[in-house]
């Protein structure tokens, strides 16, 4: 069972070593987390850790770490009904700009930031655009489902998604006749949740399709035609029957491949750029995902195993350029801006825009070197004092570290305990920061640039 | 049509004598071109210029002997002193003298009546047709140029650096980024302020080959480390290409577009690797070259304002002995209606001509104007299909085989080198 699966390319790297044969390696890790164990953790499920992440969470062990990640605490639902307000205000004024900076806000400030990055594992996973969608309450609202879902029934999700409105309207098929069925409809379905590739589709897209038949999005509103839809029998996942569109997601959330390519998708968001292992050596969360039906079953395997806590995973995620933004602002509470989101877009990442129905790009083309000069330019209005993105950061951090802010930052932006050279300009700035009065905040600008350009922030 | 083929010419004898006399005619050059080499397939340039509005090729390419052309538009009709001739009876307004110049000179070619079947009248739709090559499909989601640079990142292959050693293609406007450049893999780098592509040194600059955690598992952190060695190169790069105080700089009319391109100029310049680049005049939604009404001065300063950049952008890269490598073509949804409305403005049509520029043109004007008798959708028909272009641009100028990226076979067309 190799073919169906799409391109999600195992690019060996240099000095890599050979994948493990032994799938003991998802056995749950017994140690408690070093802060290098937590960093690690958290810059996969959240981009970067806070200082307070960092000191809260040392000690416990991962599984621990995963509850309290996926706990939905009072101050969740505070920071819920803070932020709603301005959802609200964006939705009402179709402000897909407002909307996209409230989302990003979400991103780094959420006390939940593994439900908010899981959200957008899904919008990549199901190629949901907010241009393609072109209809902003709409998408909020299916956003809002995968939200609600992003670690929850692996069964219940596609159904909140393929039967929504915004996914008609995200392939362009609004109006489903059962004697011109869309086929995007069934080939947008093969692509996304199994992985097809163009070549293996068969005649299925065309049988998905005719189970979409009598559905018609007008004015943002599902309508159902019981004139036009298709009762006939269809062949759909290897299965003969008069299926509707409400019998699909069960047969995806059923079949082994759907399981085994979402849990290669997950390996790719949680573990690794670079390397694809095995379906065999990805059985076991694929498994939690068909058998047990649950995303945070899977999810947690793969962030308590041991594999994950291993060598072999570490560093090998580079940051696209959302992350990059997210993990500099979250390590140092800075502030999110349009101009920030705007930024991003132009680096080629809109967050609420995958490329296309596969996703974004892979993470190694936002790093080509006009776009690495963006990022640069990026970080250094960030660090730097201009209002329009966010200014004070640098301010911020001299409040709250004082004296210790070097040790502060090589805490937050580097790998703890391994020894990062980062040269001597970064002992020149220290020792002016020890020494400087009135120019400090200058002073640290310079040293959270020369961190957040250096190679070890643009991985994680 | 003023076009010789270079058998003719060598047949009659003339290269040898019109070499020998020091005084080359643009015509004559350009059949003399096909002697030298074509330019490299490894290191051609495009740039795609996206015209967003819908151009009035009737106003462009002007048929100002045609009475049909003149009864039809009773007040937007070019008379024959507001055009330069080009063919018989065909000319471009007087003010594109800019680019006339260029046309002289072996650099500026049109090619008459471009589209395509059944061609949409919807402005969304029609500019997606243009962008992405793919009238059939009624979800495309990568442009014709995205997925020519997807051909050129480096395939996602064991033991291939997954990081691109050139940023595979830039657009610079402040709009969305077109569909055009989008590709599946590529990633298209996007300058709202082209600027931005300099590297802001307020806090200094990375430091090379440090900040890394010198762990074996930090493999991809030299990668990035390599990465950033390359970006502040091509920032060097770019710095000296930008430089104001060189001899001999063009100068570029003050206006946005020539301002893009003015930057595309220097990245060219700078020789970054990057093959695809993309601007555009016209802004984003309808577009303003979307005349309706009172088309006659906004359109013609449109054209001037277009002319104007384009031939300083052309001797900026003639200067610099770069235009050979460079190919430049114009694109808009639709041209316009023969007939104008009640609105001294034009509505929307179906096929319209086309500009190429840059090196390596054999003919200047390429195809016969349209027989305005016969209209599709109120305008005129095509009789070169726009994907023929791609084609011809695909394979004789980015060496990559035209039907792997247009998903079909078109036959190129023979008006390149």
């Amino acid at each position: 069972m190799t073919s169906h699966c799409g391109e999600l390319h195992d690019r060996e790297m240099p000095h890599a070593g050979a994948f493990p044969a032994s799938s003991d390696l998802w056995q749950a890790s017994s140690h408690p987390m070093s802060r290098r164990d937590v960093a690690h953790l958290l810059r996969r499920v959240a981009a970067n850790p806070t200082a307070e992440e960092l000191d809260g969470f040392s000690g416990q062990l991962p599984d621990a770490v995963f509850l309290l990640l996926t706990e939905e605490s009072p101050r969740y639902h505070e920071f819920e009904a803070e932020l709603r307000p301005l959802e609200e205000a964006a939705v009402r004024s179709n402000a897909a700009n407002a909307y996209r900076t409230w989302f990003m806000w979400r991103l780094v400030l959420s006390p939940c930031p593994l439900r908010e990055w899981m959200t957008v594992f899904w919008l990549e996973y199901f190629g949901l655009g907010i241009e393609r969608v072109a209809d902003l309450a709409l998408f909020d609202d299916v956003v809002r489902s995968m939200r609600r879902l992003a670690l929850g029934d692996y069964h219940e999700l596609p159904a909140a998604v393929l039967l929504h409105p915004a996914f008609l309207l995200n392939v362009r098929a609004p109006l489903n006749y059962r004697s011109d069925p869309s086929e995007q409809v069934g080939a947008a379905i093969l692509r996304t949740c199994l992985g097809y590739r163009e070549q293996d589709f068969s005649a299925q897209a065309g049988e998905l399709a005719r189970a979409f038949s009598g559905r018609f999005i007008n004015r943002g509103r599902l309508r159902v035609s019981e004139f036009e839809r298709d009762t006939g029998e269809k062949t759909i996942l290897g299965r003969s029957k008069a299926f509707e569109a409400e019998d699909i997601p069960r047969l995806i959330a059923e079949d082994a491949r759907a399981a085994s390519w979402t849990a290669r998708r997950l390996y790719r968001w949680f573990c690794c750029d670079t390397r694809m292992p095995s379906e065999e050596f990805l059985s076991p969360p694929a498994e939690q995902l068909r058998q047990n039906g649950s995303v945070a079953a899977a999810v947690r395997l793969i962030l308590s195993s041991q594999w994950f806590f291993s060598e072999a995973v570490r560093r090998q995620k580079l940051r696209r350029p959302v992350e990059f933004a997210a993990a500099l602002l979250r390590a140092l509470k800075g502030r999110i801006t349009l101009r920030t989101v705007t930024e991003l877009t132009a680096m080629g990442q809109d967050i609420l825009q995958p490329t296309t129905l596969d996703g974004w790009s892979e993470a190694g083309n936002y790093f080509s070197p006009l776009a690495l000069i963006q990022r640069m330019n990026l970080a250094a209005k960030l660090v730097g004092t201009d209002e329009n993105f966010g200014g004070g950061l640098a301010r911020g951090a001299v409040e709250t570290w004082g004296d210790d802010l070097p040790n502060a930052l090589t805490d937050l932006m580097t790998d703890q305990a391994i020894p990062v050279e980062i040269g001597s300009r970064w002992e020149d700035l220290r020792a002016r920061y020890a020494a400087s009065s009135g120019d400090r905040e200058r002073v640290a600008a310079a040293m959270i640039y020369l961190l957040a350009v250096s190679p070890v922030f643009q991985t994680a | 049509m003023r076009t010789l083929s270079r058998r003719t010419l060598l047949q009659s004898g003339l290269a040898s004598a019109v070499v020998l006399g020091g005084h080359i005619p643009g015509f004559l050059r350009r059949a003399l071109a096909d002697e030298r080499l074509s330019p490299s397939i490894h290191d051609s340039i495009v740039v795609a210029i996206q015209l967003a509005g819908g151009n009035d090729g009737l106003n462009t390419v002007v048929p100002y002997e045609n009475d049909i052309y003149q009864r039809s538009r009773p007040t937007l009709a070019l008379k024959k002193k507001d055009v330069i001739p080009l063919q018989q009876g065909v000319g471009i307004p007087a003010r594109m003298k800019g680019v006339f110049d260029g046309l002289e000179q072996g650099s500026f070619a049109v090619i008459h009546a471009v589209g395509y079947s059944n061609p949409s009248g919807d402005h969304d739709r029609a500019m997606e047709i243009w962008q992405t090559a793919q009238p059939d499909n009624p979800h495309p989601e990568t442009g014709w140029l995205g997925r020519a640079a997807d051909h050129l990142v480096p395939s996602p292959k064991a033991g291939a650096s997954p990081i691109p050693a050139a940023s595979p293609s830039v657009f610079i406007s402040e709009i969305a980024t077109p569909l055009t450049v989008i590709g599946r893999a590529s990633v298209c780098v996007k300058a709202a302020d082209p600027a931005s592509l300099t590297l802001d040194a307020s806090f200094g600059f990375p430091a090379i080959g440090e900040g890394t955690s010198k762990f074996p598992s930090a493999a991809c952190e030299s990668l990035v480390s390599d990465a950033i060695a390359a970006s502040l190169r091509t920032a060097e790069r770019v710095a000296e290409a930008s430089r104001e105080d060189k001899p001999g700089n063009v100068s570029y009319p003050s206006t946005l577009f020539a301002r893009r391109l003015e930057w595309l100029a220097r990245l060219i310049r700078a020789e970054l690797g990057t093959r695809i680049f993309c601007t555009e005049m016209g802004g984003s939604g309808p577009g303003s070259f979307d005349t309706h009404s009172l088309q006659a001065n906004n359109h013609g300063e449109l054209l001037g304002e277009f002319s104007d950049a384009l031939a300083a952008f052309l001797a900026d890269l003639a200067r610099d002995r770069i235009l050979e490598r460079v190919i430049v073509y114009t694109y808009s949804e639709f041209g316009r209606t023969v007939r104008e409305n009640g609105r001294r403005g034009t509505d929307h049509g179906s096929a319209a001509p086309i500009f190429l520029a840059g090196g390596g043109l054999r003919q200047s004007v390429v195809g016969e104007h349209p027989d305005l008798r016969e209209m599709e959708n109120g305008g005129v028909k095509h009789t070169v299909d726009f994907r023929q272009i791609y084609a011809t641009i695909l394979e004789r100028r980015l060496g990559i085989p035209s039907q792997q990226v247009l998903s079909a076979s078109f036959e190129p067309l023979p008006i390149l080198v």
